[in-house]
């Protein structure tokens, strides 16, 4: 070791510093992470395992074992690096540690160990080459994963202090504070104030003694950077003494602070005559305590008087009037880190760093797949940091908002996606950089549930001097249990917008006038989803746990009571099962084959490993059982109500089924030949065979529903003869089947040319359609997809879907265009059709545009924009627009006030339009929807027309079971033997299947179906 | 096997005890906080009677002691548990399932938000923000802190402490 043990000049510093580089002499060194995320994942004694294992193996001079301050990759830990090569290990457990000093000590590289690209696989071994890293500019955070932060002598090597010998030596106070001015940088706490302007307050105020206070924060770069920042600030600003002001549960943080002040101390660059400048610097760590309150420099001044931590009034701010009364510099620790680097590259560099000047250091934690601690320059935008530094959200969920600063900051939607992170521009969205604290949400959060999280912690934090705060967090906080508890009043949303606005005005500190944020935020953006629970008691996200009793159940629009049914497959009992599942939903075989399931993407199995195949199971129960009806309480005397029903899609059978099993006389009117509406001709056969479609419609006769084809509302009837025959109700349920236009010369005129939902049609009705060798497809949806398959199964040779955006914003389901690609369909993205190509009145082709993705609308979505001059015509013999579908109303066109904005029908809350007695539901009301979405409509409007009629509630009675528990938990052998795994189903060959409309999805065997059931953790039995 | 009762609240407290405990502080009130941290450090919490110790000892008024001893989180006026299990509730912590943690604490130990189960065994609290955001949600069990814990992980620590204390 040196034996220099007191630096008392520039010279000396200099000449310690050569002796540790040259004591340094073994050829590798073994850094292993001493990070608090590392320890919290088993770190604590990773270190001695590895020295042990050293000098076990006799290697103590070719190997230098050390702790390295936290690296960063958090969500990889715990860590370990060889130097030189910097290669990481990852998750490494103590048992892999011979193998980790062997393959070091021989130049080796462990393989199994290192970070691999989760794309390709293919093993990164240097920290260089890991997107999460590569993705950054590290300044502040350059010693972490270098050097050992407990050693000033690692810190000197990697030329510390050197920023500090320079400006005692040669410069002037006032040069100094110029230059952090012009660098341009801003306070690292969370208000953002320029720490020039701030220096040079302190330095004019008059007073003989002046304070440096560093606040506290976990800041988790290395301690004697922060410490050289804070000397040159203290020779700047002329302060004799000062406190490291660092909370008492950040053990490691006072740990490391306490250490480098000892041993700066020791050599003499702090104290008196600080390298024999002549400038003298008391500093110490005072442990603080951690209410986040004594964050606010005048609680905190007051917490180091000896006071209660509370703020006062300011001005007189702490740079003139501060600690025991004497200006007082007060600078987080992080901005204090900038500086040894401001004064040694120049403050141009420091600005050129990024947009925002400088960089910051993020905790970047929540929904993505590389978490940590990152340092980024400011004014990256929200996706790069998402997507480049995140690496994208895990289990391929979708961004729902990204939330800044912490429990006072607020939330980004996906529309601000493309907005820049830095100071200015964060805080005109509401929001505060604040303590860098950036947690992803997918859609499984509840943005309700996490503001109330974060009020709790404001009103836990509220010190209680002033009113605004101490009342309104706790007044929020009330409202905000209320509404996740399901209590919400509609008026609620209002009284806590004014309620945060006065908190945010009229507080007294910082933490009150933030603690509204993300209230304001989150109702700016989502407020439709306090609505929802307010009104529908729906927590969107599926976490409420006092409006949800199971997330699947809640999740499905027909409130499926999916853990039961699931529990009965598991054991074998079908028809039960089956029963259970018409109470809801008419229709497990057909929703098992077509329905989105939204139930799985909230499944909670799917947090631990994957959901569970809910889709697939429902398919494989309905099939063992589908002439199943459950049983509901029949009143003979509703057999004297009738009631009409316009329309056999799902909608309307679901209502006409739940009427008639409580006894109501209801017929079906169908305009087209057969019943079913859309699952009969929007979706074809290769998805839901004919038989299994007759089956099921089949049962619906069986409960007692009639049903009239061929019989058009508007021209064969009208509303009011329903009435005249005597139904009592009328239930409207047309669906939407009108193809919208895509706005090309002659779409109408030309052959070859249709829309997706009547050519869909014609192949439902078994019409004869002649689709020539080459069929063009407009539109990304599922509709187009389908129109796609489709066309192939008739004989077409080549088919060709053109969509103005890209692949990731196609509104078709992910497994869909998976399918429509396995059979060769080609998918040409950014591209929009312009015109129709036409030989006489015949399509030949269509005139496309090239396009590129712009600006982001209202969802986030990026608006397509045309590339002026790349336009070119694509050969079709049939062009498809499958661009969207509105309903046909116009039976309705002396009664405009029935319809809605969107030429759609509109009802009220009670499934009545504005036609005492004329109901509505499915997509005649919601535009083009699903399956499931319309069953629900149906079922709901049953329960409204019952209530109309009769004034009775048996259907609701009986389906409403809300938190009921109707099956028992299977054994734990039971579920343990059914392992992790989630049970896949096979599919037809692509070549084979795509010939006919052979059903291409292919059933669980019953001991594939018991197994996937068995794993169902059952939420619904849960407290 | 016998069950055990805290026997610190038993603990005499003299005045002598406190003051040379607070031996070489300063007087006045920048010492207040060092001196209270000291005597919950070898009391667990903070006495009565060595609270007016120290406000003897700091020339202070009691009623000052007694407004700083309950502003803080850290100190405590009641004896406390063996153990403490302090469940962050910082934002990332809410957002990765840190309430599904407390929640299970609450169903495990029976005992509410700042409560001290009956045996004095366990100490149930949650704090802000520990700073160990990556590895969310994050519990510290007597001062150690565990990443990435689920309501399964948590049930594995408090049976831990449980067991270790029956061996003893």
């Amino acid at each position: 070791m040196p034996d220099v043990t007191k630096a008392a000049s520039a010279k000396n510093l200099e000449i310690y510093r050569e002796q540790i580089r040259a004591g340094r002499r073994e050829m590798y060194s073994l850094a292993v992470c001493a990070g608090s995320g590392c320890r919290a994942m088993g770190a604590a004694d990773l270190k001695e395992v590895v020295a042990a294992e050293v000098a076990r193996e006799q290697l103590a001079d070719v190997i230098r074992v050390f702790s390295v301050g936290c690296p960063g990759f958090c969500h990889q830990g715990p860590l370990v690096i060889v130097h030189p090569g910097e290669t990481l290990y990852i998750k490494v457990k103590p048992e892999d540690i011979p193998e980790i000093v062997a393959a070091t000590a021989s130049g080796k590289v462990v393989e199994r160990l290192v970070y691999k690209d989760p794309a390709t696989d293919r093993p990164l071994p240097r920290i260089s080459q890991i997107p999460f890293f590569a993705a950054q500019t590290r300044n502040l955070l350059r010693f972490n994963g270098y050097i050992d932060p407990l050693s000033i002598d690692d810190y000197i090597a990697a030329g510390g202090y050197e920023a500090l010998s320079d400006v005692l030596t040669k410069e002037a106070p006032g040069a100094i504070i110029e230059r952090v001015e012009r660098s341009g940088l801003r306070g690292r706490g969370g208000a953002g104030f320029s720490a020039g302007s701030k220096w040079r307050m302190v330095r004019e105020a008059e007073g003989e003694q002046k304070y440096l206070i560093c606040n506290r924060s976990s800041f988790d770069g290395n301690a004697h950077l922060v410490l050289e920042g804070v000397i040159i600030g203290a020779f700047a600003v002329g302060a004799a003494g000062g406190f490291a002001y660092l909370r008492v549960d950040n053990q490691r943080a006072v740990n490391e602070m306490t250490e480098a002040v000892k041993q700066a101390g020791a050599l003499g660059l702090l104290g008196e005559n600080i390298l024999g400048s002549g400038f003298s610097f008391k500093f110490e760590v005072w442990p603080s305590s951690s209410e986040a309150i004594c964050g606010e420099e005048t609680a905190m001044i007051a917490s180091i008087e000896g006071e209660r931590g509370v703020p006062r009034v300011r001005p007189p701010y702490p740079a003139v009037k501060g600690l025991w009364g004497a200006p007082t510099l007060i600078n987080n620790a992080e901005t204090f880190a900038n500086v040894p680097a401001i004064i040694r590259n120049g403050p141009e560099w420091f600005a050129s760093l990024g947009p925002g000047g400088g960089t910051k250091i993020f905790s970047l934690t929540g929904k993505v797949r590389n978490g940590g601690l990152v340092e980024l320059p400011l004014g990256l935008t929200v996706e790069q940091i998402v997507n480049d530094v995140g690496g994208g959200l895990p289990k391929g969920r979708k961004f729902k908002a990204l939330h800044i600063g912490g429990a006072s900051g607020g939330v980004l939607p996906a529309k601000h996606l493309d907005k820049t992170l830095d100071y200015d521009t964060i805080e005109a969205l509401g929001a505060a950089v604040g303590s860098g604290e950036l947690a992803v949400m997918d859609e499984t959060v509840c943005i309700v549930e996490s503001v109330k999280t974060f009020m709790q912690v404001m009103k836990d934090e509220s010190c209680g001097k002033c009113a605004p705060c101490r009342l309104g967090t706790q007044r929020m906080l009330e409202i905000l249990t209320d509404i996740t508890d399901g209590r919400g009043a509609p008026e609620d949303i209002e009284r806590l917008e004014a309620l945060a606005g006065v908190v945010k005005d009229s507080s007294l500190c910082g933490l009150g006038r933030t603690a509204s944020n993300p209230v304001l935020t989150s109702l700016e953006h989502f407020r439709a989803e306090y609505a929802d629970h307010i009104k529908n008691k729906h927590c969107d996200a599926a976490k409420c746990k006092a409006l949800v009793k199971a997330p699947c159940s809640h999740t499905c629009p027909a409130g499926v009571d999916a853990p039961s049914y699931i529990a009965l497959i598991a054991q074998g009992r079908y028809e039960e099962a089956v029963a259970v599942h018409k109470e809801r939903n008419p229709f497990p075989s057909i929703c098992g084959r077509v329905c989105h399931h939204p139930c799985e993407a909230r499944c909670r199995r799917g947090e631990l490993d994957e959901p569970i195949a809910i889709a697939y199971l429902k398919r494989f129960m309905a099939d063992q059982a589908p002439s199943v009806l459950p049983s509901f309480p029949h009143d003979e005397a509703n057999a004297e109500h009738k009631v009409a029903v316009v329309g056999s899609g799902p909608a309307g059978l679901s209502c006409a089924f739940y009427l008639s099993l409580v006894g109501y006389d209801v017929t079906v009117f169908e305009s087209l030949p057969l019943p079913g509406g859309m699952v009969q001709v929007g979706i074809p056969r290769f998805r839901l065979p004919q038989e299994i479609l007759d089956t099921e419609l089949g049962a619906i006769l069986d409960a007692g529903v009639k049903i009239e084809t061929t019989r058009t509302l508007g021209s064969d009837f009208a509303v009011e003869d329903l009435f005249a025959q005597g139904h009592k109700a009328v239930f409207l349920g047309p669906g939407a089947h009108r193809g919208s236009r895509m706005r090309l010369d002659n779409e109408d005129t030309l052959n070859g040319v249709m829309d997706g939902a009547a050519f869909l049609r014609q192949v439902g009705l078994g019409q004869p359609v002649d689709v020539g060798a080459k069929v063009v497809v407009v539109g990304g949806g599922n509709v187009a997809l389908d129109a796609a398959r489709t066309a192939l199964r008739l004989g077409a040779e080549e088919v060709k879907v053109i969509y103005r955006r890209t692949e990731a914003e196609m509104p078709a389901f992910e497994w869909d265009i998976r399918e429509a690609k396995e059979e060769e369909i080609e998918l040409d993205m950014l591209t929009a059709p312009i015109g129709l190509a036409a030989e006489g009145n015949k399509v030949v082709g269509v005139e496309c545009q090239r396009m590129r993705l712009g600006d982001r609308d209202s969802e986030g979505r990026r608006r397509p924009v045309a590339i002026p001059g790349e336009t070119y015509v694509e050969r079709a013999d049939t062009v498809i627009g499958a661009i969207g579908q509105k309903p046909d109303l116009d039976f309705l066109r002396d009664r405009e006030a029935l319809l809605g904005e969107w030429g759609t029908l509109a009802v009220g809350d009670d499934r009545m339009t504005a036609w005492p007695g004329v109901f509505g539901g499915g997509d005649a009301v919601r535009g083009p929807a699903s399956v499931v979405e319309a069953v629900g409509d149906g079922q709901r409007a049953a329960i409204a027309i019952e209530k109309y009629i009769s004034g009775k509630s048996l259907i609701e009675e009986q389906i409403g079971l809300g938190f009921a528990r109707r099956v028992e938990r299977i054994s734990k052998e039971e579920f343990r033997a059914a392992g992790k795994e989630r049970r896949r189903v096979r599919e037809v060959d692509p070549a084979v299947r795509k010939v006919d409309f052979t059903e291409v999805v292919m059933a669980f065997s019953a001991d594939e179906a018991q197994g996937e059931a068995a794993r169902c953790l059952r939420c619904d039995l849960d407290d | 096997m016998k069950e055990k009762t805290c026997v610190c609240a038993a603990d005499a407290v003299g005045k002598d005890d406190i003051i040379e405990l607070l031996n070489g502080l300063r007087k006045g009130s920048v010492s207040l906080m060092p001196a209270l941290r000291l005597i919950q450090g070898r009391y667990g919490y903070l006495p009565a009677e060595a609270l007016s110790a120290a406000a003897d000892y700091l020339r202070l008024p009691l009623s000052r002691v007694y407004s700083v001893a309950t502003f803080y989180d850290e100190l405590h006026l009641q004896p406390r548990g063996r153990h403490t299990i302090k469940v962050c509730r910082g934002s990332a912590c809410s957002v990765q399932g840190g309430q599904d943690v407390v929640r299970a604490v609450k169903k495990t130990l029976k005992v509410e938000d700042g409560q001290t189960t009956p045996d004095f065994r366990f100490t149930f609290e949650t704090g802000a923000c520990f700073g160990n955001c990556a590895v969310a949600p994050v519990v510290a069990v007597d001062k150690i802190i565990y990443g990435d814990v689920t309501p399964e992980k948590l049930g594995r620590l408090i049976n831990d402490r449980q067991r270790s204390e029956q061996e003893e």
